[in-house]
């Protein structure tokens, strides 16, 4: 391939590179907005009672207990064409809060690195279910880090705390970056909703990963065009949440 | 002697049936006592258990006021869940916490009465909505900011429930109770409220109170209690006992149920060593979080000691009231052995001097016979044994004389017949019809008449031997 003799000092050259930069920079102004509810079909339910001790647990007489949130553990993703993917991100920070991770739930596109931030006052010996050398089987302290990178798509880590039973979490990782988690309604517990920004044009499919696999009839497509927001309609979660994993 | 044989028997047996009790009796006292001691530590297996669930409800029952206290309500309500937290809100809160916890009395006790250990909490955590930590009193008070929902207690307690757990906290055991804070507006739940009770020596103790020994005896039968938790030794009721190596070794190979309530009845003792003495042990799961830690409890006991005589009479001792009765089975030989003297004397010594001095007569021909109305059983047949010989040979000296007064004739006046020609010049033993025994050649020894019977009577005095 030949090459032109250009001169770098030359004013084509600044115009040239600076004409690169702004349709770069404008890019992601023209990538689109898809947001959408979710509805559950059936209330979701008590918590599940975990680690019962000498008594079974006691309804507050006051007021009706809440039921169990699974927004936080769902994941909307639009999965699409591969070409219009960015270059993954190099980090996705995920924070120990105290005796919980700040989310359940997390995904990452393959390659990603997790980085652990331990910002609460305990010193888990945290380790990952299958994956015994992603971690090293250390106590992270207090302010420190901890990290590991992401495998193939489709792979789920569920990582938990070797002293402690309640320190737990996941990490899915899956083939593209237009992913958002699900947000409780504060006023209807059976209602939910998500929004992903810098979505590419085209033609997405709409799936929503729980817990450990991708539920089940609410798959979706998605046309995206410009910058415009685009509205999904309401997605009806089925009753009793059925993931591929737990057919 | 039927009366000494039937002494003799009496003894034999009672001394046969003793030894047979000292020898089989502390076998089956130990075995009777093992199965005693299982017994005992499953007894106390379920009181503790019944002891623990107690405190839980009353710590439940604790928290529920103590979530539904003005102050925890309307300073908790003061807190939003999306802000910084409020660092002079939060200090309030605790002196109130603190307040609160120090008015903790026992339901229908004297106010004056000092609160018995375990009932106030160590510690009471307020939180807000997202479980994020806004005060602390008692424990970790300078730490806030932190979230602890994730924890089960805490999440049941945000959504709503009441609830108890046991939970290990940098290597200290806690009972813990948590509450809902709800609202007196319109906000619905605005935290949640936790207190904590540690289980330390004096609640371990207070467990096992019913099953100290205060015996004085030598044997220690107390039952003591260990925790143990995220394979360590947590606390234990006494610091004298130390078997939490032992017991932390032999805890993993112990065959659990499937059900944790099941325990106390369905894991079998097993044995632990703590350098100097063997303890009966027996162990129950901790439920609750502290269940995902391998924790549990150890309730532990002296093992009976293995049967011995020494180990009965010390028994004897401590059953009989502080002493063995030495004097009493000193009196018993003493009345045993003189009983059978007495019998001896009566039934055999007496009866064997009386038939002595009788023959001694008999030889001395103080009489003709003995004396047979005077002698009874065994004695008696031999002075008739004895009558019937000397009859005999009367009768054959009489027949014998007979004889020869046939065959000599009368005797002349005066003499003693054949006897006295006999003693003279033997008859000559050419006459026709007389085949008598050569007569015997003068004794060397002195006579027959010569011999004298001792008062004892028993050998002859034998001749001096001659130069």
């Amino acid at each position: 391939m030949p090459v032109l003799p250009i001169r770098h000092d030359s004013w084509t050259t600044r115009v040239a590179v600076a004409c690169a930069l702004l349709v770069t920079a404008a890019a992601p102004a023209l990538a689109g907005k898809v947001t959408g509810e979710l509805e559950l079909s059936a209330p979701a339910g008590k918590p599940p009672l975990r680690g019962k001790a000498y008594l079974d647990r006691i309804e507050n007489p006051y007021k009706a207990p809440r039921d169990v949130d699974p927004f936080p553990y769902m994941i909307v993703v639009l999965e699409g064409d591969a070409a219009k993917m960015p270059e993954p991100p190099p980090q996705e920070a995920w924070d120990l809060v105290g005796d919980r991770f700040d989310r359940p739930l997390i995904a990452v596109v393959p390659g990603s690195e997790v980085l652990i931030r331990n910002k609460g006052r305990g010193t888990p010996t945290l380790m990952i279910d299958g994956h015994a050398d992603l971690l090293p089987h250390s106590p992270l302290n207090p302010r420190g880090e901890r990290g590991f990178k992401a495998g193939a798509a489709g792979t789920l880590y569920e990582l938990r705390d070797e002293d402690t039973p309640h320190i737990t979490g996941g990490v899915v990782v899956v083939a593209t970056p237009y992913h958002a988690i699900a947000m409780a309604s504060a006023k209807d517990a059976r209602k939910g909703s998500f929004s992903l920004s810098d979505v590419p044009d085209g033609t997405w499919t709409l799936r929503i990963w729980y817990r450990t696999g991708w539920l089940d009839g609410v798959e979706q497509t998605v046309e995206v065009k410009g910058s415009k927001t685009t509205s999904v309609s309401t997605i009806k979660i089925p009753a009793g949440l059925p993931t591929a994993a737990s057919k | 002697m039927f009366w000494s044989k039937i002494w003799l028997f009496l003894v034999a047996l009672g001394a046969a049936a003793a030894l047979t009790v000292a020898l089989a009796l502390p076998p089956a006292a130990h075995r009777e006592r093992v199965r005693d001691e299982r017994q005992r530590l499953a007894t106390a297996c379920d009181v503790v258990g019944i002891e623990l669930e107690l405190a839980a409800r009353n710590h439940v029952d604790l928290i529920g006021t103590f979530a539904r206290a003005a102050e925890i309500v309307g300073g908790l309500e003061q807190v939003d869940p999306g802000m910084p937290l409020d660092a002079e809100k939060g200090k309030r809160l605790r002196q109130t916490a603190g307040t609160l916890v120090s008015q903790i009395k026992v339901a229908g006790a004297d106010p004056d009465a000092p609160t018995p250990p375990g009932l106030r909490p160590n510690f009471a955590w307020m939180l807000d909505a997202s479980g994020r930590a806004v005060a602390r009193w008692g424990l970790d008070e300078d730490d806030t900011g932190d979230v602890l929902a994730g924890r089960w207690l805490v999440d049941d307690a945000l959504a709503g429930y009441l609830r108890d757990d046991v939970w290990l906290d940098k290597g200290t055991l806690y009972m813990v109770a948590g509450a809902p804070v709800v609202s007196r507006g319109d906000k619905g739940f605005v935290g949640a409220v936790l207190m904590g009770w540690r289980l330390d020596l004096d609640v371990s103790a207070q467990f096992v109170q019913a099953f100290k020994d205060t015996d004085q005896d030598a044997e220690d039968r107390s039952i003591n209690i260990g925790f143990f938790g995220g394979g360590k030794a947590i606390t234990k009721s006494s610091r004298d006992v130390n078997l939490d190596s032992d017991i932390l070794d032999r805890y993993g190979a112990v065959d659990k149920p499937e059900e944790m309530g099941e325990d106390c009845r369905r894991i079998a003792p097993f044995f632990a060593h703590d350098g100097k003495h063997e303890y009966a042990v027996t162990v129950a799961r901790l439920p609750g979080e502290i269940a995902s830690q391998d924790g549990f409890f150890a309730l532990y006991t002296p093992r009976p000691a293995a049967p011995s005589f020494g180990a009965a009479v010390g028994k004897a001792k401590h059953e009989l009231g502080g002493g063995f009765p030495w004097a009493l089975v000193i009196v018993g030989f003493v009345v045993a052995f003189a009983g059978g003297v007495v019998l001896m004397v009566l039934e055999a010594d007496r009866p064997l001097r009386r038939l002595q001095a009788d023959a001694v007569k008999l030889a001395k021909g103080d009489g003709e016979r003995m004396a047979e109305d005077q002698h009874h059983g065994r004695f008696g047949s031999i002075a008739r044994s004895v009558n019937i010989q000397i009859d005999k040979v009367s009768r054959d000296a009489k027949a014998a004389k007979k004889d020869l007064d046939q065959l000599l004739g009368p005797a002349p006046e005066g003499s003693l017949g054949a006897v006295d020609l006999l003693g003279g010049v033997p008859p000559s033993p050419s006459l026709p019809g007389m085949s008598l025994p050569p007569r015997p050649a003068a004794p060397a020894a002195p006579p027959p008449s010569e011999f004298r019977f001792g008062d004892q009577g028993a050998a002859p005095a034998r001749p001096a031997a001659g130069p």
